[in-house]
């Protein structure tokens, strides 16, 4: 698998949170070349491969990613909007976007110019209440035309290759993590191994409720979700985060399994994947918060891949990061050895 | 015109490719010669010659970065070229280099900040680009110190006539000067394409010393804050009320005359125009108004939001409209 062009045609697809059937649809033409997939009431994409080894594993990464949602319209033409997930204001002013309305509508989030702000609001990040999209509609008649309240929009970005192996690209918080579980599907086919049920769920990054549902609906018996991290950035604290390029982050924490941790380091280990640990005190900020807990529980592992630039326009991860997170869990589900 | 006019990179100091191509659009018969500075000026000769000497000014530096140190882990430190809002640059991708090689400029996710953090920008001086180099050396095979930086962002139009693009400021005043050069003129004029305007209107300073005209007319692109919310004194101009003539900016009181004039053109010729109801910003007047023992100077310039980032916004009616009233003014100014 190509993962570049992957994660390319991934994140090129829209799917803001509770809206995801682009996203799902670009996912399901994918992941329908393991096995046999479908769409759940909440719209995660859904593919169960059967076993011919005991057991049952579900796979999840989320196929939603933040955006904006357009609240009302202003007499001027401007649009109101709230964030759909936890967009980072900081970087917010002055972006091109799309709104989807009717149809794709480009804007640019309005930005005051610094003669208006007084001393004391110098460098203030602008409040959710004041961003506004310019359309170019000279009034709200022309904007009601085009866009209505509940319509997603995004921050434009182009899918930029960097230096080395490092990509960067909205969405790739988790698009990457999508990327991650297609290339381990393709490490394990062909090869003996347990029924993996894969959940490209919805709704992530607002209330966790596509994973809730899917895991609900699975009778697996263990459970790996692939998520974004942190990756060390020179503003950052080294121990709030991972190394981009040094492997899989494997967390570790009270609401995890710790024996499934400890086995995921074995499994490393043993095939010679490089990783880090991830070290959480309770919460894990994933999926897993409302997954582990449900249908009597299950035993679950967390994988991230580190990442700078987390819900912005610019996320950055790498290739490389990406391959060695696939290979360590596909040696997982291969009984511990990639090679088996 | 303006498209391929924006989408071309020069920050102060590195206007050769926007030089370079208002050259390769001058008319056979307009002569031109190169400052020391780098000013391109430019001779048309009219249908007669004036009685006095206009100068039409417009300025082909646009704001941008340049490097300025690199990291041992290969993130490139920076510094603005020209005044440029920290909210407009971060999280934003750029261009890099001589190469332009793609680079994002980003800092700790939101999730990793303090609540005072959370709600503040970090200053350029603690902002870095990242171009994905692991260390100074992979860094330093793609840029070094001093290269310049510009906006990832591309001309395109919008909504209702609207444009959008970065250097707005001032390609759109290269424009119309250059539309102007390439029509039949009724008075000779001298046209003078100035550089580095954004870091304290300083081609403008020594061309206008060697023009020696009698008459200026900067043309420019000027900020507009009409947006929801803001109260109406404080909206400065406004796109769609035509072309901006202002009574007082930051550089510049101007001559009361002229802009009383300007407006009186304005009105005998039907064309649209509006004044600032801020005293904000600045441009060449301010160098051009008091050189070579003082020049008579107006500024008449385009309404644009989002100026200085790389998505300013304009509307194509109102650079039609400061196309026509510079037009009329350097008539006016010719002969009065």
């Amino acid at each position: 698998m190509d993962i570049k062009n992957t994660l390319k045609e991934l994140t090129s697809a829209v799917g803001v949170s509770g809206k995801e059937s682009d996203a799902v649809k670009t996912a399901e033409k994918f992941l329908s070349e393991f096995g046999k997939t479908h769409e759940d009431v909440l719209h995660s994409a859904v593919c169960e491969i059967e076993g011919s080894l005991p057991g049952h594993i579900l796979l999840d990464a989320h196929i939603d990613r933040i955006g904006l949602i357009v609240t009302s319209v202003t007499d001027e033409g401007f649009l109101h909007v709230a964030p759909c997930g936890g967009v980072d204001r900081r970087t917010l002013n002055g972006q091109e976007v799309t709104v989807y309305g009717e149809k794709e509508v480009f804007g640019v989030i309005a930005s005051t110019p610094p003669h208006l702000a007084s001393g004391d609001n110098e460098r203030k990040a602008t409040e959710f209440d004041d961003i506004l999209i310019d359309i170019g509609a000279r009034n709200r008649q022309s904007a009601e035309k085009l866009v209505s309240p509940g319509d997603r929009a995004v921050v434009n970005s182009s899918f930029l290759s960097l230096c080395g192996d490092k990509v960067s690209c909205g969405a790739l918080d988790d698009r990457a993590g999508v990327a991650v579980l297609l290339c381990a599907l393709e490490l394990i086919k062909g090869k003996p191994h347990k029924k993996v049920t894969t959940v490209f769920s919805s709704r992530e990054e607002t209330s966790e409720g596509g994973a809730k549902a899917a895991v609900f609906n699975s009778d697996a018996d263990e459970l790996i979700a692939v998520d974004v991290s942190f990756a060390k950035t020179p503003d950052s604290k080294a121990e709030e985060c991972g190394i981009m390029g040094n492997g899989p982050m494997i967390g570790v924490s009270p609401s995890l399994s710790y024996e499934f941790s400890e086995e995921l380091v074995r499994v490393a280990e043993k095939n010679d994947i490089p990783y880090q640990l991830e070290v959480m005190g309770g919460r894990t900020g994933t999926n897993l918060d409302v997954m582990t807990t449900e249908r009597g529980g299950i035993k679950s592992a967390l994988i991230s891949i580190p990442q700078k630039y987390m819900h912005t326009g610019i996320e950055v991860v790498s290739v490389t990061d990406i391959e060695l997170c696939a290979k360590l869990i596909a040696a997982y589900i291969l009984g511990g050895d990639l090679n088996a | 015109m303006l498209n391929e006019l924006c989408n071309l990179n020069g920050i102060s100091g590195r206007e050769h490719a926007v030089r370079d191509y208002i050259i390769s659009h001058l008319p056979s018969d307009a002569e031109y010669h190169i400052d020391p500075l780098g000013s391109l000026i430019v001779y048309k000769k009219g249908k007669v010659e004036p009685k006095n000497k206009v100068m039409l000014d417009a300025h082909m530096d646009e704001v941008g970065f340049i490097i300025t140190y690199i990291t041992d882990d290969g993130y490139l430190k920076f510094t603005t070229v020209g005044g440029i809002d920290e909210r407009v640059i971060f999280g934003r991708a750029v261009k890099v280099g001589k190469e332009l090689i793609p680079g994002v400029i980003g800092g700790k996710a939101i999730h990793q900040t303090t609540a005072e953090e959370k709600g503040k920008l970090p200053s350029v001086e603690n902002m870095y680009i990242d171009i994905g180099a692991s260390s100074k050396e992979e860094a330093l095979s793609h840029v070094s110190l001093g290269d310049a930086v510009y906006f990832d962002s591309c001309y395109r139009e919008f909504g209702d006539g609207f444009i959008k693009a970065k250097a707005i400021d001032d390609r759109v005043g290269c424009e119309i000067l250059l539309r102007l050069i390439n029509s039949d003129l009724p008075y000779s004029a001298t046209f003078c394409f100035s550089v580095q305007e954004e870091i304290g209107t300083r081609g403008a300073a020594a061309a206008a010393y060697s023009v020696a005209p009698d008459f200026a007319i900067v043309t420019e692109g000027t900020t507009a804050a009409d947006i929801s919310g803001v109260p109406d004194e404080k909206k400065v101009c406004r796109l769609g009320g035509g072309a901006v003539v202002s009574f007082m900016d930051r550089g510049t009181v101007y001559d009361s005359e002229l802009y009383k004039k300007a407006f009186e053109i304005a009105e005998k010729n039907g064309i649209k125009c509006q004044t600032k109801t801020v005293v904000a910003g600045g441009n060449n007047a301010s160098a051009i108004h008091k050189a070579a023992g003082g020049i008579k100077t107006l500024a008449v310039s385009v309404p644009c939001r989002y100026i200085h980032s790389g998505s300013s916004v304009a509307e194509k009616e109102d650079i039609e409209s400061t196309f026509e009233l510079v037009k009329a003014l350097l008539a006016e100014f010719s002969q009065c």
